[in-house]
C-alpha cells in the first residue's frame, strides 16, 4: 500500500498548486473587471494570462483526475461487473485514456516549439506565449505519468476508479455542521 | 453505403462501445473524432487535431466562466449557506401542511440561484432536510422524492453550469439563456410544491405555528445569498458585467462572505478550490473530446444527414421536436446530464434550427428535458446521489415518491412548449 499513499500525497500536492492558481485567476479577472469599470484601466495582458494559466490548472488538473480516476464515464455497467472482469475493465479504460493523452502530450509538445519559433505573443505587453504554453504541456507530460500510475494501482489491486459524481456529491458531504 | 457514412455508423459504435467500457467520456469522443477524421482525411491531418484544437478550448476565455461558477457554488456549499436556507424557508412555510417539503422545495431553489449543479444540489439537501423531515414523520418515499425533485432546480435556475455549455457550444448569449432560465425556473418551484399539496396533502405534517419575529431573523443567514443572485444575474441581465466576470466576482463574493461570518478558513477554502478544480476538469475533458469529435461530425456531415432523415420522416416540427426529446430521455438512463447535452445537441441543433425554433427557447427545453432525465427511472442521477448518502432508503421508494414530480415535469415541458413567450419574454426586454 505504501506505494498507492505515496502517489496519492503526491497528487494531492499537485492538486494545491494547480488550486492556488485557480484562486490566482479568479483574483486576477476580477481585479481587471474592477480596473476596467471602475477606474477605465485594465490590467494589461489580465486576458491573455488568465486564459494561458487557466489552460496550465486544467491541464494539470487533469493529471489528478487521471490519477483519481473520477473522469465523467458510464458507471453504470461496470459496477454491475464482478470484481475480476471490472479490474480488466477498468485498465483497459484507463489505458484508452493513457493513449489519449501519449498523443496529447506528443502533440501540444509540438504546438509550444512551433509557438517558440514563430515567436507568438501575447496581445497587449508582446510577451512570448510559449513559456505559458509550455507549462500546459507540462500537465499533459505530467498526467501520462499519473495515468500510469493509476494503471498499476489497478493492476496490483490496491484500488479501482471513483465514481465520477462522487466529485461533486464530497463537497457537500463536509458541509459545516453547527 | 458511402464511405464516410461507413466511417460516421462505426464511429457511433465505437465510441458506445468505449464508453460502456468505462472510458471518460470526453475522451472517447476525443479519439474517435480523431481517429474517424484520419479514416476520412488522413492520418497526420487528424493528429494536427491534436495540436491545435485541445490548447485552444482550455484556453478559451469564453468557458473561463465554468470554474468559476463552480467554485462558487462548492464555496456556498462548504460555508453552510443550504443550511441556513432550509431554515429561513422552514420559518417561514412551516406552518403550512407539508410545510417542510415546502421548505425544502425553496431551499433547493435558492441554493440552485449560487450552484449550478443539480447533483450538488440534491447531494446537499439530501443531508440537512432528509433527517428533519424524517424526524417529523414523513415517510421516505415522500421526503427523498421531494428532494430528488428540488435538486433539478439547480440545472434550470440560473447560474446554471450547463447552460453555459450549452451556450458556448451553440454560440448563443450565455446571459440570455440565463435571464431565459429564470421564469421557467420559478414555475417549477411553484408547481413542485403545489405537487406536494396536490399528490401527498392530506398525508403530511403540519409545522410550527408561524412566528413573525423568528421568520424575520431567519433571514438574517440567507439574505447575502438573495444579494449575491440580485448582484449576479442583476448584472448580467443589465449588461454590466459580462458572464464570465459576473462568475469571478460571485465566487470571490461568496468566499469573501464566507470568510467574515467565520464559516471559512484556510482549509475550507483550499478544499473548496481543489473540488472546484476536479468538477471543472471532468468538464473540460468532455468539451475536449466534444470538440474533436465536431471535426468528425463535420468531415462525416452527420448533422446535414440526420437532419435529412428526421425531416424526410414528415412528422411537422412539433413532432420531430418530441422524437428529439424522446431520445434525450432515453440516453438519460446512461449518460448525465453535462455529457448528454454536450454530445448531442451539437447532433441535433441543426434540425431545430431548419425547423424554425428559437435556439435560446430550444436551450431551456433541453435542459429541462435533461433534467427530467435525472430522476426518471430506470436510472436518474439524483436518485443515485439521495441512495448514495441516505443509504437505508431504497432506490425504488426514491423513484416511487419522485413520479408525481415526473408528472408535473411534463406537463410544465408541455406549457413550455406551447407558450415559448414564457421562456422568451424575458430575455427579449435584454439589450
Amino acid at each position: 500500500m505504501r506505494f498507492a499513499q505515496a502517489l496519492e500525497k503526491l497528487s494531492i500536492a499537485i492538486e494545491k498548486v494547480a488550486a492556488v492558481l485557480l484562486a490566482a485567476i479568479t483574483l486576477l479577472i476580477v481585479a481587471s473587471a474592477i480596473g476596467r469599470y471602475g477606474f477605465a484601466a485594465p490590467i494589461p495582458d489580465a486576458f491573455d494570462v488568465s486564459r494561458y494559466l487557466l489552460g496550465a490548472t486544467i491541464l494539470w488538473g487533469f493529471a489528478s483526475v487521471g490519477f483519481r480516476g473520477s473522469h465523467i464515464k458510464v458507471d453504470l455497467f461496470a459496477e454491475m461487473m464482478p470484481a475480476g472482469l471490472r479490474r480488466l475493465v477498468d485498465i483497459f479504460a484507463w489505458s484508452v485514456l493513457l493513449l489519449f493523452t501519449v498523443l496529447l502530450t506528443w502533440k501540444m509538445g509540438e504546438r509550444v516549439l512551433s509557438a517558440a519559433a514563430s515567436g507568438e505573443t501575447t496581445f497587449d505587453l508582446r510577451l512570448p506565449a510559449w513559456p505559458m504554453m509550455a507549462l500546459i504541456a507540462a500537465g499533459a507530460a505530467v498526467s501520462t505519468v499519473a495515468i500510469l500510475a493509476r494503471i498499476l494501482i489497478i493492476a496490483r489491486g490496491e484500488g479501482g476508479l471513483d465514481a465520477f459524481e462522487d466529485a461533486e456529491a464530497a463537497s457537500s458531504l463536509d458541509d459545516i455542521d453547527e | 453505403m458511402s464511405h464516410s457514412d461507413f466511417v460516421a455508423v462505426s464511429g457511433f459504435a465505437i465510441l458506445f462501445a468505449l464508453m460502456v467500457l468505462r472510458v471518460p467520456i470526453g475522451v472517447a469522443m476525443g479519439l474517435v473524432g480523431v481517429g474517424g477524421f484520419a479514416a476520412i482525411a488522413g492520418v497526420k491531418p487528424a493528429l494536427n487535431l491534436l495540436a491545435q484544437s485541445p490548447i485552444r478550448t482550455v484556453t478559451d476565455f469564453n468557458l473561463s466562466l465554468i470554474p468559476f461558477f463552480i467554485l462558487m457554488g462548492v464555496l456556498a456549499t462548504n460555508s453552510g449557506m443550504s443550511r441556513e436556507l432550509f431554515r429561513a424557508g422552514y420559518a417561514w412555510l412551516g406552518q403550512f401542511r407539508g410545510g417542510m417539503a415546502l421548505s425544502t422545495i425553496a431551499a433547493c431553489a435558492g441554493f440552485s440561484a449560487i450552484s449550478g449543479s443539480s447533483v450538488a444540489t440534491a447531494a446537499t439537501m439530501t443531508k440537512i432536510a432528509h433527517p428533519e423531515m424524517k424526524r417529523v414523520g414523513y415517510s421516505d418515499d415522500v421526503s427523498t422524492g421531494v428532494i430528488a425533485a428540488g435538486g433539478t432546480l439547480g440545472i434550470l435556475i440560473p447560474p446554471s453550469v450547463v447552460l453555459a455549455v450549452y451556450a458556448y457550444i451553440t454560440e448563443q448569449d450565455v446571459g440570455k439563456l440565463f435571464i431565459a432560465g429564470v421564469v421557467p425556473g420559478l414555475l417549477a418551484v411553484l408547481m413542485y410544491m403545489a405537487t406536494v399539496r396536490v399528490a401527498y396533502g392530506r398525508k403530511l405534517p403540519k409545522g410550527a405555528t408561524f412566528e413573525l419575529g423568528k421568520a424575520v431573523r431567519s433571514l438574517a443567514g440567507v439574505w447575502a445569498v438573495l444579494v449575491l443572485f440580485i448582484a449576479i444575474i442583476g448584472s448580467i441581465y443589465l449588461g454590466i458585467a459580462t458572464a464570465t466576470e459576473a462568475a469571478a466576482v460571485g465566487s470571490v463574493l461568496t468566499a469573501l462572505i464566507g470568510i467574515l461570518r467565520r464559516r471559512l478558513g484556510f482549509h475550507a477554502l483550499m478544499e473548496s478550490l481543489i473540488e472546484a478544480l476536479r468538477t471543472s476538469v471532468a468538464i473540460y475533458t468532455i468539451l475536449i473530446g466534444a470538440i474533436l469529435f465536431g471535426y468528425f461530425l463535420a468531415i462525416t456531415q452527420t448533422p446535414q444527414k440526420i437532419t435529412a432523415i428526421l425531416v424526410s420522416w414528415d412528422l411537422g416540427a412539433y413532432g420531430t421536436l418530441a422524437v428529439i426529446l424522446g431520445f434525450f430521455l432515453l440516453m438519460g438512463c446512461i449518460l448525465d446530464a453535462m455529457a448528454m447535452i454536450i454530445l448531442l445537441v451539437p447532433i441535433v441543433y441543426p434540425v431545430i434550427v431548419q425547423l424554425g425554433f428559437d435556439p435560446i427557447w430550444f436551450g431551456i427545453i433541453i435542459v429541462m428535458t435533461v433534467e427530467l432525465g435525472l430522476i426518471t427511472p430506470p436510472v436518474g442521477m439524483n436518485v443515485f446521489v439521495i441512495n448514495t448518502i441516505s443509504r437505508d432508503v431504497s432506490l425504488p421508494t426514491i423513484f416511487r415518491g419522485v413520479l408525481p414530480f415526473v408528472a408535473t415535469d411534463i406537463i410544465r415541458l408541455a406549457i413550455l412548449v406551447l407558450f415559448p413567450a414564457i421562456v422568451l419574454f424575458l430575455p427579449g426586454t435584454m439589450k
